[in-house]
């Protein structure tokens, strides 16, 4: 990321999958249909995947700048903690894996300054602030862009 | 039309006035989770023989779509009713063309088909006394078993323990409409559930299957 989607379109896509992937009846559901209907897969753009959940930003044109940014920069410019497999794979990976294991864990979506580590990072670990469970976290390098509101 | 339905009616035009064509003008989630509800009710039916089907209250037609995706060699005569004007209005746009399939405005079931699915019909009950609203599940219940030859299937979202009672939603126990459609109705029930939802659906066949 990086002055590539807006700031309120961000907060409000990442909101929807945090609660999409939360632990209890959440993950559960996506469980249930990434069984029925494999939407994580090598066959299917992360983007598309997200679609069909209807996470999506509300307005759009940040639409358009989300598709671009996970299906264009995520595969071309951004690496992943696995060697060899862009940031955009690493994530379809990390969903399809997660869900379709023998025991599943809720997800947690976060950023991380790209001038840290400018790679996807998959881990486990706590989730939000009052989650006591393990979750998966993903986590997405960006770089913050001075005097704009995008993220 | 019964005010209960007046009301099902106002609300359901409001959704997809709002929203659209698509889950959220019919009050699902996504596409993803209105699908997984298809799959489970379409077990009830036997996919190697052409058959008709009544889809009670049918919004915009989204398992036409469906049933055109997961069964593209399906031979089906397909009706779809709803209460709204406008969801009918919005499925025949949308469907205009489709081979073996119509759409009806009503609340009740205009034909006998082999088969009558309903998705989601139960679950707003909105501020009606649960008495009243059982008495319209009832009635929907009747009304699908009386239209159906072969069987119909519907689904509930099940109660939730240890949590309050989301306003304006309806749960219930497997067990109640279960005995309902045993020993009012005369059917076989199977009860589906444990997948991946907090609802669960119901296939009654009739005794003695056709």
């Amino acid at each position: 990321m990086g002055g590539l989607v807006g700031d309120s379109a961000t907060r409000d896509v990442i909101a929807q999958i945090n609660a999409r992937f939360e632990a209890g009846d959440a993950i559960l559901e996506m469980v249930a249909l990434q069984k029925e209907f494999k939407i994580f897969s090598r066959k299917h753009s992360l983007y598309d995947s997200w679609l069909v959940l209807n996470i999506k930003a509300s307005d759009p044109a940040e639409r358009a700048r989300w598709k671009d940014w996970a299906e264009n920069y995520m595969k071309s410019k951004v690496p992943s903690d696995l060697k060899g497999v862009n940031g955009h794979d690493r994530l379809v990976r990390a969903y399809q894996e997660n869900l379709e294991s023998s025991r599943p864990l809720p997800m947690y979506y976060r950023h991380h300054l790209a001038k840290d580590d400018p790679r996807v990072i998959v881990s486990t670990g706590k989730g939000p602030l009052f989650s006591v469970v393990d979750h998966i976290v993903t986590s997405i390098p960006i770089k913050p862009v001075a005097g704009k509101t995008t993220a | 039309m019964h005010p209960v339905h007046r009301r099902i009616e106002a609300y359901y035009t409001e959704k997809i006035l709002c929203h659209g064509v698509g889950p959220r003008g019919v009050d699902w989630t996504c596409e993803a989770t209105q699908a997984l509800r298809f799959v489970q009710l379409l077990k009830l039916c036997d996919f190697s023989r052409p058959f008709s089907l009544n889809d009670v209250g049918c919004g915009y037609g989204a398992l036409v779509g469906f049933v055109a995706q997961r069964h593209p060699e399906a031979e089906i005569d397909y009706l779809g009713v709803d209460l709204s004007p406008v969801m009918i209005s919005r499925a025949r746009r949308r469907h205009r063309g489709a081979r073996g399939c119509r759409f009806a405005v009503g609340s009740g079931v205009p034909r006998l088909a082999d088969y009558a699915v309903a998705s989601g019909v139960m679950n707003i009950m909105l501020d009606h006394p649960r008495a009243l609203w059982e008495e319209f599940v009832t009635d929907t219940l009747r009304r699908m078993h009386a239209s159906s030859r072969r069987g119909f299937a519907v689904n509930f979202m099940a109660e939730k323990s240890n949590s309050a009672a989301t306003e304006g939603l309806y749960r219930t126990d497997s067990a109640r409409w279960t005995l309902f459609c045993q020993q009012a109705l005369g059917g076989a029930v199977e009860v589906v559930s444990g997948y991946g939802m907090r609802e669960f659906t119901l296939l009654v066949r009739p005794k003695n299957e056709p």
